[in-house]
């Protein structure tokens, strides 16, 4: 058994117990807290920007229906692409340069993001199509600059925890990041589109993210990069994060067990393209059946509320079931919560209180939300995990980086998909023609959720008749030790 | 060897220029599948000669009371595309009905709206060759959108315009019905001082009255519901309002 157990008082409150843990983060020194205000600034802006991203490209930029969510999933690729190229990086240039130039980048993008279409109409006389694609190479240079934060945190978390420390220290890291998350939300993107209606709430929101990337450049220049909580790690460089991307596909690819992985990582993308929708349709179908005051960051924060209650509540009481059953009952959950959609909106009439296709729509959307995020709760750890195991020994974190591969081809196809159909069944106008009776079922939002439905059930069916083929290859860890199960967890969570 | 000089040795030993060699390669490999995936759904895409337009329209960006990049679009798309202001997108819309189109819940924020689209209105209606009596693929006329959106001013302007306050769309709603349902005060208020008929009937015999009458009842009955809390439109005032407005027509 760990230190950290033997030391952590044993309470039975899980609330009580999950904070107790973090007393041993008092002997992280100043660069560990630095670090998370860190994070925690670039987490605001990553999220408050995801949130309106959609909405801002169609609304403030003038992209088309489709084109929207195809460059929001473009972003998403790039920037997993690049996290390949810049985890090396970290450790040739040193930490504060590599936040130097991350940031400069991330704040560049951004700037051009945020302002570029102005710039391009207002200053060089250019189209809206034209200007369009100075956006574009906002987008580009951002998602550049985001990719290089996240190996760089990891980085920094790791080399400034004690080994005492350090799975504790991921966890504080996690939980932070879905505060973040949560108030980016309700905090940020609602107070500002109240404030500022329309396209103009949606630039402010992105502006005030380039604020918060500023305000977190600014704490990196106080991290002593020298410092090393285990002295010993100075010298310590991971091979595997030295290989080259297509290297390591090309090592990974006639292995048995990755082509099993290859096989249920294309099943389980039904499901896991949902995930992705929050960003890429979600808004559209939010503004356009409720209103434009919808509030757009109240439901966003919905999914880190209960992601933050799962770690504390949840998660602990997981361990006494099986991966893949977890996996199952996860995607099983996620996919069924788009029937809530999927239906029309008059089923909901025989709710008291509900009376209109708006308060209908409300529900079915609130209700979705949860629903999703509480199968979201029980598959995406698991998912890191499960991928973990299949992996031969020697070959986790190689397994762990190319398990991303097929949402690589699957997410600019998805947005290009989800852009037309939100421009044929969720275009902008819908409501009006909903509430004077000229939306048929088949043209209408509920049938595009239909399709996603579809999609989304495939995932958990395929994988329940399969289920032989995907069992563990190391069935003696399915049922894991609990301080194991949480280090890796925590450690598994950061790199998700 | 001491620690600094290791540290430097294995830092020398890692080759970063193959990594960003490959990352161009899956970059490149990536854009090529967005960009085809992009091309095979381009013939489903719905495109319109007017979307630049229309989009600067919902910026609303008016400085010094008046937008540049707006007027710019307006000209060369009436240069280069013949009836280019009264062209229909794939819902039927022209540019016109696309100006007095807003959907917020809040009566107040589409109030907002109503004082800046009137700048892009004026700038259509002043338009040569515009024709504003077109109507979307389910009958709308401008002057609906403007009643459904609740944008008063843009209701008064539309109407001086020449619009027939009384046009039906397809199912038989007129602008001030449209109104009505939504509970929009001052628009239906607007409708009535210029003379829009409250004594019409649908097929179905509802008038505007009583439409405002079954929403404004939905709205009442869910303000005793604790979800409210989360999801308050605040409709509920209005609805009486309107049907006091309306009131003795039935």
């Amino acid at each position: 058994m760990s230190k950290t157990t033997n030391e952590a008082p044993q309470n039975g409150n899980p609330i009580v117990r999950y904070f107790s843990e973090f007393g041993v983060l008092k002997e992280c020194g100043i660069n560990f807290w630095l670090t998370n205000f860190i994070q925690f600034f670039d987490g605001l802006a990553y999220f408050t920007l995801i949130i309106v991203f959609a909405l801002f490209l169609k609304d403030y930029c003038g992209f088309r229906d489709a084109d929207a969510p195809f460059w929001v999933g473009m972003y998403t690729l790039f920037l997993s692409l690049f996290v390949f190229a810049v985890g090396t990086i970290c450790d040739i240039i040193g930490l504060k340069h590599t936040y130097l130039v991350g940031f400069s980048m991330l704040i560049l993008g951004r700037l051009i993001l945020g302002l570029g279409s102005d710039f391009g109409m207002r200053l060089l006389d250019l189209s809206q199509d034209h200007s369009r694609y100075i956006v574009i190479a906002g987008i580009a240079i951002m998602s550049f600059g985001s990719a290089f934060m996240s190996p760089c945190i990891q980085t920094s978390i790791r080399r400034f925890t004690t080994l005492h420390a350090r799975p504790t220290g991921f966890n504080f890291y996690y939980l932070f990041m879905n505060i973040g998350a949560l108030l980016a939300g309700v905090a940020i993107v609602d107070p500002i589109r109240a404030h500022w209606s329309g396209p103009e709430g949606l630039q402010m929101v992105v502006n005030f993210g380039t604020c918060c990337e500023v305000i977190a450049f600014l704490f990196t220049r106080f991290v002593n990069e020298n410092f090393y909580a285990v002295p010993e790690e100075r010298i310590t460089t991971e091979k595997a994060s030295s290989r080259r991307p297509l290297q390591l596909i090309g090592e990974v690819i006639r292995e048995r067990p990755f082509q099993k992985l290859l096989v249920f990582l294309v099943l389980t993308l039904g499901v896991r393209l949902v995930f992705t929708l929050q960003f890429m349709i979600m808004p559209q179908y939010y503004t356009r059946t409720i209103g434009d005051d919808f509030q757009l960051g109240f439901m966003n924060s919905l999914n880190p509320f209960i992601i933050i209650t799962g770690l504390i509540v949840i998660i602990p009481i997981l361990k006494y079931f099986s991966t893949v059953k977890l996996m199952i009952w996860g995607m099983s959950i996620s996919a069924a919560s788009l029937i809530l959609m999927a239906i029309p909106p008059e089923c909901y009439f025989v709710f008291p209180g509900i009376d209109t296709v708006s308060q209908a729509y409300f529900i079915a959307i609130f209700l979705q939300i949860i629903i999703f995020a509480f199968g979201e709760l029980l598959f995406s750890p698991r998912f890191s995990e499960y991928v973990a195991r299949v992996a031969p020994k020697d070959k986790v974190a190689s397994y762990m980086s190319l398990a991303g591969l097929p949402m690589f081809i699957a997410k600019p196809v998805n947005g290009v998909v989800g852009g037309l159909l939100v421009s044929y069944m969720c275009y902008d106008g819908i409501a009006a023609k909903i509430d004077t009776g000229h939306v048929s079922y088949w043209c209408s939002p509920e049938f595009m959720w239909t399709i996603y439905l579809i999609l989304a059930v495939i995932s958990p069916l395929a994988i329940i008749l399969t289920k032989d083929s995907f069992v563990s290859n190391h069935p003696e860890e399915d049922v894991p030790d609990e301080d194991e199960e949480r280090k890796e967890l925590a450690t598994q969570e950061a790199q998700a | 060897m001491d620690t600094n000089t290791e540290e430097k040795q294995e830092k020398r030993n890692i080759h970063w220029g193959p990594i960003l060699q490959d990352m161009v390669i899956l970059m490149a490999a990536m854009g090529v599948l967005g960009y085809l995936s992009k091309e095979v759904m381009e013939v489903f895409e719905t495109k319109s000669t007017t979307d630049s337009l229309v989009s600067l329209i919902r910026k609303e960006d008016v400085k010094n009371s008046k937008d540049e990049p707006f007027i710019r679009e307006l000209k060369s798309g009436m240069r280069d595309h013949e009836d280019f202001i009264n062209t229909h997108d794939n819902t039927g819309r022209t540019p016109l009905m696309w100006t007095v189109y807003v959907n917020f819940n809040e009566p107040v924020e589409a109030q907002k709206k109503d004082v800046k689209r009137l700048f892009y209105l004026n700038s259509l209606l002043d338009t040569p060759g515009i024709r504003t009596d077109e109507r979307d693929n389910d009958g709308f006329t401008a002057l609906h959108w403007a009643a459904w959106s609740g944008l008063p001013a843009c209701v008064e302007r539309l109407a001086a315009a020449g619009m027939d306050l009384n046009a039906e769309e397809n199912s038989g709603y007129t602008p001030l019905m449209l109104a009505a349902m939504r509970g929009n005060v001052e628009t239906v208020q607007k409708l009535l001082q210029l003379g829009a008929d409250p004594a019409r009937k649908r097929s179905d015999g509802s008038t505007a009255s009583s439409l405002a009458e079954s929403h404004g009842a939905a709205y009442h009955k869910r303000s005793s519901f604790v979800y409210t809390l989360l999801y308050s439109e605040r409709r509920d005032a209005a609805y009486v309002k309107v049907r006091e407005l309306l009131g003795g027509d039935r």
